[in-house]
């Protein structure tokens, strides 16, 4: 079963789990001809509103909020791949430049998938992968960890067709963090037809 | 069979290499999923490198020729218009097919004022059969307005850069020379 989690193009898990949700939002500093400052503030704002939330819907306590450190993937320094990390949901805030930190499959996200390929039906039941657009780009041609990320189903792909502009003047870009945590803390696996199967 | 080549030509500036540089960030970052190379001087070319070599081999294995044109380019820049007659060099002699000449509007200007005739007249450009009397000629990429006016690149207005961006790689995609198009 987790073996073929990503042999059926599907990223997803948490629809077991019942304990406390521990969040991880990862971003990268922009590359040469980025945008420098909305990735940060935008992983600052995903912080902000969930810490600030004592549990979601389905009453799972909200324990903890972390967020990449500034240069992190690009040192190479990983925190979410290590078998004592216990975060259950990751968010991916995607970028041109977060593509290509996890292009050689050394980035965080590559290693998530990698991770979810490898683990056990109840390891990959506990945790999930979500995927947010936060600037203009064609996430769905990201190839991460030798999958093209527009074939893999996201369940949780938190913008869908709308961009989440992490450039955008900052009380647009509130208002869509907030409806994107919104849809973080709503979605009810058990109803999902990409998570139940 | 090798993959699509992607050469972005500039005008080495502040303003132009912020420009290139945000266009081959989003190239690169889908060039493995859709299955081509971007080639950007200071992106593939190392320090103790022959610069001039990976330029001609870049150039003469390029598919698409980007460039971004300013009054600089054509001006101010030998290396720039070296690329650029290089490129009308190999699309006249291989009948129009390789590489695609594709040109950004980077800075407002008069391309259709860009003519090729002293070129050709210094023996820079040779041809048996010229197809091109000025920038002009080229059907640009882009940028376009809403109502499909060509505009300039607007390097200062991040947002707006971004979307233009995304409207050049469309357009260039859909350009031809790369698998499923």
């Amino acid at each position: 079963m987790p073996a073929k989690i990503l042999q059926n193009r599907k990223v997803e898990g948490g629809a077991q789990h019942a304990g406390p949700r521990n969040f991880y939002i990862s971003w990268v500093q922009a590359a040469p001809g980025g945008d420098r400052h909305g990735p940060p503030a935008c992983a600052g704002l995903f912080r902000l509103k969930l810490s600030a939330l004592q549990e979601d819907r389905r009453k799972r306590p909200i324990r903890s909020v972390v967020t990449s450190a500034p240069g992190q993937q690009q040192a190479g320094a990983l925190v979410v791949s290590g078998g004592d990390s216990d975060w259950t949901d990751f968010i991916a805030l995607l970028t041109s430049s977060y593509a290509l930190a996890n292009a050689d499959g050394s980035g965080e996200l590559a290693q998530v998938l990698n991770l979810i390929e490898q683990a056990g039906d109840g390891a990959a039941n506990a945790r999930a992968v979500w995927a947010a657009e936060i600037e203009p780009c064609f996430a769905r041609d990201f190839t991460i960890a030798g999958h093209k990320l527009g074939q893999l189903h996201f369940c949780h792909w938190l913008t869908e067709d709308k961009e989440l502009i992490a450039t955008t003047p900052p009380k647009a870009r509130e208002r869509d963090v907030y409806e994107a945590v919104a849809r973080l803390l709503e979605h009810e696996p058990a109803g999902c037809g990409l998570c139940k199967d | 069979m090798s993959r699509p080549l992607i050469f972005v030509s500039y005008r080495h500036g502040p303003h132009w290499t912020m420009l290139a540089d945000a266009l081959n960030l989003k190239l690169s970052a889908i060039a493995d999923g859709k299955g081509f190379d971007v080639f950007l001087d200071s992106e593939q070319i190392r320090a103790g490198h022959d610069w001039k070599a990976a330029v001609d081999d870049a150039l003469a294995r390029c598919t698409h020729f980007v460039a971004l044109l300013c009054d600089e380019y054509w001006v101010k820049s030998n290396q720039c218009l070296r690329e650029l007659f290089e490129a009308v060099k190999r699309f006249e002699e291989s009948g129009k097919t390789e590489p695609r000449l594709l040109f950004v509007l980077a800075a407002e200007m008069k391309p259709e004022l860009l003519k090729l005739d002293s070129a050709r007249q210094r023996g820079a450009l040779l041809s048996n059969d010229p197809q091109l009397k000025a920038l002009g000629d080229i059907n640009f990429l882009g940028p376009f307005d809403n109502t499909y006016r060509l505009e300039s690149l607007a390097w200062n207005k991040g947002k707006r850069l971004d979307k233009q961006l995304m409207q050049l790689i469309e357009r260039l995609l859909a350009s031809g020379g790369f698998d499923g198009r």
